[in-house]
């Protein structure tokens, strides 16, 4: 029966087509005319069941048209077939085999791909740059040169290797390494193969890549656990300094669980709980930009379901860190993908994952900063809820079934854990590509829907969920404490022809590992059924004498390794700290025309609307919502924080928020740490939030250690837990990237800014005492509440547009601050704050026309006699200072009394900027002018 | 008669179950979740209920086309229950993706399924092929729709959209205009005249004439593009702060639904 191939084509209007002609016109092709359709190649059915299946399944009689005959023209260039590479996860197959099945046809293998027309008119340059830059990803696709001849893909599996460890010198041992790509260094090498010597054998392969993963700073954090050696003396390892003083407040904020699981959990109400996690996805988002982003945000929600004995996520958020992308193309490194590329790529990912999961996206950021044009970051978090009783970790007994679930096993992204931990270079891109996953969001939503059920009939001991380095780290973790049998031979599997070492270490998306009494086995399976997943039996939890890791792989051994030595095989050296200052000369900006002043401020990367990517996010999916990103008169101005209320019918509310600038963290970490904690918290405070109640997440990404990296890590860690002791907001949860370095060609280095982000969540009781950003009458009175450092403005928006140049960064006194948030809690909880918004980048200028965007009214701002240029006033970026609007000037003073505050002018109906300072009258502003100024970067990123 | 069943359908890569449930609970009706596979194995039933539920999400990954397998499914597996369900005058709310899913199996516009595919709508790609997340304005239309409250018609009302195929294809917009003339056309986007419009983003998806919800000629099958389900609270409106938002439509319509299949 050979493969049928059907093409489907639009016969009206064709959105796709109209898509990539815009995208392609931002890349400098312009007038692309282009035609797009699908093709479907069919394996294993006859002629007319390939005609019912074009007719029934494939194709829409309104608006398509199908073909079901072979291509001939595959000389046409103008004609171009895009496919996934084989084994790549193209989850469409399913879908396509099911639907035949409805129909009564059985294929034997289907798969699905994108055909595009090019006019003749279009030159083979643009054509060329058009499928490489937008049409076609090759680490994960491929341009079809002919028809395929089957599309089964089997190979031949179940071997094993042996590496002759024993007997090397320290050159092999670091030669095997590189070979296997663990990732090893040569006193670890040393360790293994010590051990071997006292095994008196040698290891095989899944042993070596089973520790090349265990080891790997992405699952040990080799550097934060490591003790830290500084000018001072010995201080203990970050982890240990977060850990003790988060310790201290866990009773008070009502922590029921953290640092020992896949995210930390607070109590909620009712006998629920919230958890809640962050995580980097930096070396697969280089490589493929939707991919990365969209498996990041898949395995940071695993972590959430994954938490205690299951979780439902609630929200999903997407932090990005990226160089501006109107950056000089001539500055970014070879074979590195644009700002632009990575930007869009990765919503398109965070999107395509959070959407269909039904998880509403509605927390994030993007910063920019030149030293990100090599390797750029990505954060994505998520927070889920619980029952208080299934917050804590479960532990596998004696007897109890390793129980795979979730997705089969292919061959995708292995490596993943030893590659994330490597610094990116030029051959990046071609060496890793295997290190890519595709994710499959429903897979993902099916394997929680059945976790949750397993979950509320108590049939779930334990869990985790595949992340990087998939079982091992899965299985290995979960048996650490009593030891662990399995045979790979069980496993589903995508398709045939993987190695036992490669099913172990494989990063296929959406699975997980439980532990399932013997006695619930049948019902957790056929639950995992009724939700078209998979629940398979591996092998036993618990060994006979020591803790042992032992895999097979039918009746051969695969793996045998005491617990003892994988934990404490290696050991954490002591790291040399020692930061050095960036060399800055000071220098004042130039003063240009004050709308060029507020526009410029307006339109920079970090200030600008970010309104198109939260468009494409799903944020109120759950209908939980109680706060939309962008709220106001037209909707289109900013909100702090995410307010949801997650039980629905209840008015208990969960507010979230975050805080970070790489630009003063990687200037000054200390006082940029302590920035990014206030920024945070004035996020959270200034919506409702109470700040004492709060929990705080800690995500650090760094480039690859270095004394100077080690020294930004200790003080901005210092900063950090200064922070969280002035307000008992215990860390819950957090994690390192430690990797942002990129390696020129030449040798040379691009060191990512050091980034510390801060997350903070907690609770509050109603939902109704919570305020946005936007002004809501003409004619009330607007305060500026805190204490600005008008010494500072290093890595301000308004030096860095201007010219000016400066290391000090704002100076926060964090016990002033402290005050600020309360009398700020109280007042908001008093109903008298009609709308509240933090300063951060651009300073007050920035807080007060967004405030104004919501409003779509104006104000009259004075800020009185004072020797300090309006300036430094209105482009200050001190976080932990709020705009607020009240009825009167009576009201602020009997809300906020000593705290230092300053009634800067009233709004009004004509919708204009009219500032003040006693005697000198700036130009009035057009809103409209300020409006456009800040939406247009990001319009013409996502045009 | 006591509070009226509902089933709510779950299905792989359905995700908006939950909350429609929710607010089928909150106007006075019982929610079922079911899932199709209970149905396949007949440990669920459709004739147990009087409300048929397809809620938003992507199902089965909206792979192919939107909703296209879930209605393949319901149209090749269940058409004979679907047919008497609807013959019995029991009511069925498709919502954005349950839409797509309810255009895909035929159910609507044609009120049942039959053995010929005979399709003659779609819900493809809207007009700016992305993804689009925003609340809008609707005009409620003098329709025949038995499960939207009377009294509403010609009012306008709020409602968030999120989707990337909600535009209405048809061979000809004859068949649009055909449906509009027959009082199937339920929900139009409107712009800040009040007028039907197809401009982004008053209208996310640029549909012909505005159109976002229709319904059988008997009137008990609803299709609709935007959420009712995420508008059954004040707190849910974005400017609830503002005061907006305070007799949300989501409530009035799953009450009215609810109060429809009481009777029965």
């Amino acid at each position: 029966m050979g493969i049928h191939e059907i093409r489907v084509s639009p016969e009206f209007s064709d959105p796709h087509a109209h898509g990539i002609e815009r995208q392609a016109a931002q890349h400098g092709v312009d007038d692309l005319d282009i035609q797009t359709g699908r093709v479907f190649y069919i394996e294993g059915v006859t002629d007319e069941e390939a005609i019912t299946l074009a007719e029934g399944l494939l194709s829409d009689p309104v608006t398509e048209s199908y073909t079901v005959q072979q291509r001939e023209d595959w000389n046409n260039a103008n004609r171009i077939e895009v496919s996934p590479l084989p084994g790549v996860t193209n989850p469409e197959m399913a879908s396509i085999t099911y639907g035949a099945k409805l129909l009564g046809i059985s294929p034997t293998a289907v798969e699905s791909g994108t055909e595009y027309l090019f006019d003749d008119g279009v030159s083979r340059s643009a054509r060329g740059s058009v499928v490489s830059t937008l049409l076609v990803n090759k680490t994960v696709e491929q341009v079809r040169s002919q028809a395929p001849e089957t599309l089964i893909i089997e190979g031949a599996g179940g071997m094993i290797e042996t590496l002759p460890i024993r007997g090397m010198d320290e050159v092999q041992l670091i030669e095997l390494s590189k070979r296997r790509k663990v990732a090893l260094n040569v006193r670890e090498m040393g360790s293994i193969k010590q051990k071997a010597d006292a095994m008196r054998r040698d290891i095989r392969d899944a042993e070596l890549e089973y520790l090349g993963a265990a080891w790997s700073e992405h699952c040990c954090h080799k550097t934060t656990n490591a003790p830290i050696e500084t000018a001072v003396g010995t201080k203990d390892s970050i982890f240990q300094r977060i850990k003790d003083r988060s310790i201290l407040y866990f009773e008070k904020r009502q922590v029921l669980s953290a640092f020992g699981d896949n995210s930390g959990v607070v109590r909620f109400y009712d006998g629920t709980a919230i958890n809640i996690k962050l995580e980097t996805h930096n070396s697969p988002r280089m490589v493929e930009p939707r991919g990365g982003a969209a498996t990041g945000t898949g395995g940071v929600l695993r972590d959430i379901n994954e938490t205690g004995l299951g979780a439902r996520p609630i929200n999903s958020m997407h932090m990005d860190f990226t160089a501006a992308p109107d950056i000089n193309p001539s500055l970014i490194p070879p074979n590195t993908l644009t700002p632009t590329q990575l930007l869009t790529g990765s919503v398109r990912g965070v999107g395509g994952y959070g959407n269909p999961m039904g998880i509403p996206t509605n927390n994030g950021s993007f910063h920019t900063h030149p030293d990100y044009r090599g390797k750029a970051s990505i954060l994505v978090g998520s927070m889920g809820i619980m029952q208080e009783k299934d917050a804590q970790k479960g532990s596998p007994l004696h007897g109890d079934l390793v129980v795979a679930v979730g997705g089969r096993t292919g061959l995708d992204g292995i490596h993943g854990a030893t590659f994330s931990s490597e610094s990116a270079d030029s051959t990046t891109a071609t060496v890793h590509s295997g290190a890519v996953q595709i994710g499959d969001p429903i897979a993902e939503k099916k394997m929680f829907d059945a976790v949750m059920e397993a979950s509320e009939k108590g049939l779930i001991r334990a869990m985790t969920d595949c992340g990087a380095a998939g079982f091992a780290s899965a299985i290995g973790e979960l048996g650490e404490d009593i030891g662990v049998s399995v045979d790979l031979a069980l496993a589903p599997l995508k398709y045939s022809g993987l190695q036992p070492w490669e099913i172990f270490l494989s990063e296929s998306q959406e699975r997980g590992v439980l532990a399932v009494a013997p006695e619930h086995a049948l019902e957790v399976q056929a639950i995992f059924a009724k939700h078209s997943s998979e629940a398979t039996v591996l092998g036993v939890f618990g060994s006979n004498g020591e803790p042992t890791l032992d895999v097979r792989y039918g009746d051969q051994q695969v793996i045998e390794l005491d617990y003892e030595f994988i934990k404490n095989g290696r050991i954490n050296e002591p790291l040399y700290a020692e930061w050095t200052p960036p060399d800055v000369t000071e220098r004042l900006p130039v003063v240009t025309e004050w709308e060029e002043l507020l526009t410029a401020t307006l339109s920079d990367w970090n200030v600008c609307s970010k309104e198109p990517i939260v468009r494409r996010y799903d944020h109120e999916v759950q209908g939980s919502s109680a706060m939309t990103p962008y709220a106001g008169v037209n909707g289109d101005a900013p909100n702090n924080a995410a307010v949801m209320t997650p039980i629905l019918g209840k008015p208990y509310a969960i507010i979230q928020a975050h805080g970070c600038n790489p630009r003063l963290t990687e200037l000054d970490p200390s006082r940029g740490s302590t920035w990014s904690y206030v920024e945070a918290m004035s996020n959270y405070v200034a919506v409702g939030g109470n700040p004492d109640d709060a929990v705080i997440v800690n995500n650090y990404i760094s480039a690859t250690p270095t004394d100077r990296v080690m020294g930004a890590l200790d003080m901005s860690v210092d900063a950090l837990t200064t922070c969280v002791a002035e307000f008992e907001s215990p860390i819950i949860s957090g994690k390192d990237s430690l990797s942002s370095t990129y390696k020129n060609p030449d040798g040379t280095l691009i060191e990512s800014p050091y980034n510390l982000i801060v997350t903070v969540a907690g609770k509050i009781p109603d939902v109704e005492e919570t305020v946005s950003t936007d002004i809501k009458k003409p004619g009330s009175t607007l305060v500026l509440i805190g204490q600005q450092d008008l010494e500072s403005f290093g890595g301000s928006v308004y030096y860095d547009n201007f010219d000016g140049d400066s290391a000090h960064v704002p100076n926060i006194d964090i016990q002033s601050f402290h005050r600020t948030s309360t009398a700020l809690h109280k007042a908001i909880q008093s109903g008298k704050v009609l709308a509240a918004h933090d300063v951060s980048e651009g300073g007050v200028a920035v807080t007060i026309s967004e405030m104004l965007f919501g409003g779509d009214c104006g104000a009259e701002l004075d800020f009185g006699d004072s020797d300090t240029p309006i300036e430094n006033i209105f482009f200050n970026e001190t976080a932990g200072c709020f705009v607020i609007e009240v009825d009167d000037e009576e009201t602020a003073a009997e809300l906020f009394g000593s705290i230092p505050h300053q009634v800067i002018g009233k709004t009004k109906e004509a919708r204009r900027l009219d500032v003040s300072q006693g005697d000198i009258t700036m130009p009035p502003v057009d809103l409209d002018t300020l409006k456009s100024a800040w939406k247009r970067p990001l319009q013409e990123v996502f045009a | 008669m006591s509070a009226p069943k509902g089933l709510v359908l779950n299905a792989p890569g359905i995700n908006c179950n939950l909350e429609t449930g929710h607010a089928l609970e909150q106007a006075g009706g019982v929610a079922d979740q079911v899932h199709i596979s209970q149905l396949r194995d007949g440990s669920a039933h459709l004739d147990d209920y009087q409300i048929l539920l397809l809620s938003g999400g992507f199902s089965y990954g909206d792979d192919i086309a939107s909703g296209r397998i879930l209605g393949l499914e319901l149209r090749t597996q269940f058409a004979e229950d679907l047919n008497r369900f609807v013959e019995a005058g029991k009511a069925v709310v498709g919502i954005c993706n349950g839409y797509q899913v309810l255009v895909e199996s035929g159910l609507l516009p044609d009120g049942k399924i039959s053995e010929e595919r005979g399709k003659r709508l779609s819900l493809v790609s809207n007009e700016d092929n992305t993804f689009e997340c925003r609340w809008n304005k609707l005009v409620v239309e003098d329709s025949r729709s038995l499960l939207v409250p009377e009294d509403l018609a010609g009012e306008v009302i709020e409602l968030p959209s999120a989707h990337q195929e909600g535009q209405h294809a048809t061979r000809s917009t004859e068949v649009l205009d055909e449906l509009a003339e027959k009082r199937q056309v339920v929900f139009r986007f409107i712009g800040a005249d009040g007028q039907p419009t197809t401009e982004y983003p008053e209208n996310p998806n640029g549909s012909y004439g505005g159109i976002t919800g229709t319904c059988d000629e008997s009137g008990v099958i609803l299709g609709m593009m935007p959420h009712p389900e995420r508008a059954v609270r004040r707190t849910q409106h974005p400017n609830w702060r503002r005061g907006e938002g305070s007799n949300p439509f989501g409530a009035l319509l799953f009450k009215n639904i609810v109060k429809y299949a009481k009777e029965l």
